[in-house]
């Protein structure tokens, strides 16, 4: 049977409207937000199609009430999802460290624009990539997938909704105001072949449930609301009842299963794409519209004779240490370019550990770094 | 790896349809015509009047870098916002396309002076300049064919403006072949 | 009255979870017992209702019922539950909070799920100051009220809570105290079973960090109370001294949300 949900076929769609049918046909049935440019063109087509397809859309007071909505729709079982900008974006981080605690499944788009503060609201940034890591207070481990392309904008939030509800834990999407706007070819495929996880239920009584008891470091199965399990779900530590317990022992406990069902898995959450890395001493790492820019450069170097590689993290979060560590150990010198002043140049600092130079390439914001630019950076770095 | 790409920019104010020429365009493209086609917009914060503009990469192959400095034609709907364009530069083998109106200084050997302000006016609604604009950019480059480009306008434009945009589009494009 | 029901007010009270956090004097512990009553009297299937509660001493309230409850963040108890009524419309929704959590920082979210008409039921204890972090004032301190951080006595005008629910439109408003135990769950029975967003205030002032330092405060006895169900919410009065009116204020109809946009999406 065909899904009247899923719009397979060629499309020539925005990044904005590519996330938002990426999320439809992972199943996404209930978006709650609030308007902010870059990113309204989301809440728009969530608005126009969700009510066809048995979905529900709200637009809340704020975006600290359209996280949280976003999380009583997940508990109450709907796979479900907000999108924002910078400035939204730091409101719902309160609610973001809840669906963390709570191990609640989500997605939440981040269409980056140039900031801090109100910033350049029509215009792109990558400056928010620690605040997806770190933006919730506490420790925490998230994932995090940057889209450089329409296509990617589809692709990576139907993943997006896959890893949520395989790890329960809420998912960014950390796009741009450049990409999310530019509009391309999107291929969608046919709905049996997108992929799609639905959380596990558990298949024990309700005495015997344990909504976060865990074996062998698994994601533990999760009874939604009116499942029949009187569950009891909480920002407070808790023990494997769901109950407060509000103890150093408790903590101990909590934490590390929560960052470990991340880091433990993180084979399984990364995705990259490495191009001529064979023969490469220096290699640039990018992503998200970056990425584009540093394809260019790349091929404008290599035309020049420059033994240059190209490193494009897709899964920015958990941050894939082990390629820089382990899978590509001959390469002497790193080049970072980022619209921000440095933030994911550090994390390929601390990943490289003193094996290789690190440069970094920043761009405040505003624009897409010119791969002139990076041509001339990578030709400096030759000499 | 080497691609052909032909690039367009469109240059105007809010409120001309640039935005949607651009559109039209690259959905032809891609969709229509099994191209590959990027489609990028710039604008200021007001929503009325303010410089406009879109950036269309054609090409057969995927294209890569989303950014045009010089492109292969340049369509300029308002002066304002072509003086103002600090992201492209108009080299001597760029195409130009003006409006009538708009009296633009600058040098190139094919450029072209388009009355689709007044061809628009005289269809009904100054609104579809830009439809003119297209049909005639159509003829020009040979690019796209037109069919393509009716059908884009078909699925991008509300059923009841499609007739005014159609003609404009049908004017635009026969402007330029009984120039020949 | 009899009910009939398969539950008693026992099978909604956690007997799993060992003493509880509450002061012994505290009115939040009768309050839960009418809770769990008004529950029972329902009839309503236990495994389709959800309690939702924020943060403070009222906070808890979610942890210690037996149904499926959540313990949301400071302020935004409403909002989520507004998604979770949304995204099952079978689900019968409870808020049950605090003053504190429900007017100060979760004020703007009650607004507007009031002004929606989202089907779920606001409970809130209003003891009139922030008891869990040490009795801080807040938008429901008396005036001139002593609280740790009143120390001259309070200067700002409290909030008249069921004027302020009616003039958004909650479908039912109420004020109760834990005295009238009777009253105070039928009146959150009723507001279970209303259509549309309903509002019970319980008034019940901290004895632990608020009457202690202010033994004038009304403590909601019967003595000190007047059950008056007509009374104009506009001008009920609520301050130290005056007699506490309370009352099922407020009883009407209005389309609840998910109507309004059904019938929306449908033509
Ligand atoms: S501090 Fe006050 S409100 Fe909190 S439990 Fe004690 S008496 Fe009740």
């Amino acid at each position: 049977m065909v899904d009247p949900s899923v719009m397979t076929g060629e499309h020539f769609w925005m990044g904005n409207i590519a996330c938002a049918e990426g999320a439809i046909s992972a199943g996404c049935r209930f978006f709650a937000g609030y308007p902010i440019t870059p990113a309204t063109e989301i809440a728009e087509q969530m608005a126009r199609r969700l009510p066809q397809i048995k979905g529900v859309y709200i637009q809340m007071e704020d975006e600290i009430a359209s996280m949280a909505a976003v999380l009583g729709a997940s508990w109450a079982g709907r796979k479900s999802m907000t999108a924002t900008s910078g400035p939204g974006l730091s409101l719902m981080l309160e609610n973001i460290g809840l669906g963390i605690m709570t191990e609640t499944p989500c997605v939440i788009v981040n269409v980056q624009r140039g900031s801090p503060s109100t910033g350049l609201p029509t215009l792109v940034g990558q400056a928010d990539m620690m605040q997806a890591r770190w933006g919730a207070h506490g420790d925490y481990e998230i994932i995090a997938y940057a889209p450089s392309s329409a296509q990617e904008c589809f692709d990576l939030t139907v993943l997006a909704f896959y890893m949520s509800e395989k790890y329960r834990v809420p998912v960014f999407i950390l796009s741009d105001g450049f990409v999310g706007y530019m509009t391309e070819k999107v291929v969608v495929p046919p709905a049996e072949s997108i992929p799609q996880f639905n959380r596990q239920k558990p298949n024990v009584s309700r005495e015997k449930y344990l909504p976060h008891h865990l074996a062998d470091n698994e994601v533990p199965p999760m009874a939604v609301f009116g499942d029949g399990y009187c569950v009891h779900a909480t920002g407070l530590t808790h023990d494997d009842r769901g109950y407060p317990d509000t103890t150093e022992q408790a903590q101990d406990i909590l934490i590390k299963r929560l960052i470990g069902k991340i880091r433990l898995n993180i084979d399984d959450i990364t995705r990259y794409e490495a191009t001529y890395l064979d023969d490469a001493a220096m290699v640039v790492v990018s992503y998200g519209i970056t990425s584009r820019v540093c394809a260019k450069a790349v091929e404008l170097a290599r035309s020049q004779g420059i033994a240059v590689g190209h490193l494009r993290i897709i899964s920015v979060w958990p941050f894939p240490d082990h390629l820089f560590r382990w899978s590509f150990p001959d390469v002497k010198h790193w080049i970072v370019p980022e619209i921000n002043m440095g933030q994911i140049v550090r994390e390929v600092q601390r990943a490289v550990c003193g094996q290789g130079t690190v440069t970094p390439v920043s761009h405040a914001g505003g624009d897409v770094i010119r791969a002139e630019k990076i041509l001339s950076v990578l030709k400096e770095l030759c000499k | 790896m080497t691609q052909k790409e032909t690039t367009f920019r469109i240059a105007g104010i809010g409120g001309q349809g640039i935005v949607l020429a651009g559109y039209i365009l690259g959905n032809a493209a891609t969709i229509y015509e099994k191209k590959y086609a990027l489609f990028t917009r710039q604008y200021g914060p007001e929503a009325r009047g303010a410089n406009c503009y879109s950036s269309v990469i054609v090409s057969d192959q995927p294209i890569l870098y989303p950014i045009i400095c010089s492109p292969s034609i340049y369509i300029c709907m308002s002066k304002k916002a072509f003086d103002a364009d600090n992201a492209c530069t108009v080299t001597p083998e760029t195409i130009i396309c003006t409006d009538k109106n708009v009296d633009i200084s600058v040098c190139s050997a094919r450029r072209y002076s388009v009355a689709a302000d007044l061809e628009a006016r005289h269809i009904g609604s100054r609104v579809v300049a830009n439809m003119v604009m297209l049909g005639y950019v159509t003829a020009l480059t040979g690019l796209i064919r037109k069919e393509s480009m009716i059908e884009s306008i078909h699925s991008a434009v509300e059923q009841q403006y499609l007739p005014l945009n159609l003609a404009a589009f049908n004017r635009g494009f026969s402007l330029y072949t009984s120039e020949l | 009255m009899t009910y009939n029901s398969p539950y008693t007010k026992d099978d909604f009270l956690r007997d799993d979870r060992g003493p509880h956090i509450w002061c012994p004097q505290c009115g939040i512990r009768p309050s839960i017992q009418c809770f769990a009553g008004a529950l029972a009297q329902t009839g309503i299937d236990r495994d389709k209702i959800v309690v939702v509660s924020g943060i403070g001493c009222a906070g808890r309230i979610a942890g210690y019922m037996y149904c499926d409850s959540f313990h949301a963040t400071h302020g935004r108890a409403i909002p989520f539950a507004t998604g979770v009524k949304l995204a099952n419309p079978d689900l019968t929704v409870v808020v049950f909070s605090g003053d504190g959590d429900l007017f100060a920082i979760g004020g703007n979210h009650f607004i507007h799920a009031t002004r929606r008409n989202i089907d779920i039921s606001v409970f809130c204890i209003n003891n009139g100051v922030y008891g869990m972090t040490g009795g801080q004032s807040a938008p429901t301190t008396h005036m001139g009220a002593w609280t740790a951080t009143s120390p001259y006595g309070n200067c700002e005008p409290p909030f008249n809570l069921p004027h302020l629910a009616e003039s958004c439109g909650a479908v039912y408003v109420a004020r109760w105290t834990p005295a009238y135990t009777d009253e105070l769950t039928q009146s959150m029975r009723e507001a279970i079973q209303t259509r549309g967003f309903s509002f019970v205030e319980i008034v019940t002032p901290c004895p632990t960090n608020y009457v202690r330092y202010n033994p004038t405060v009304n403590t909601g006895s019967k003595e000190h109370t007047r059950i008056d169900h007509s009374a104009d919410v506009h001008s009920l009065q609520y301050s130290c001294e005056a007699q506490l009116v309370v009352g099922t204020f407020v009883r009407r109809q209005r389309p609840v949300f998910e109507v309004q946009q059904n019938n929306r999406t449908q033509t």
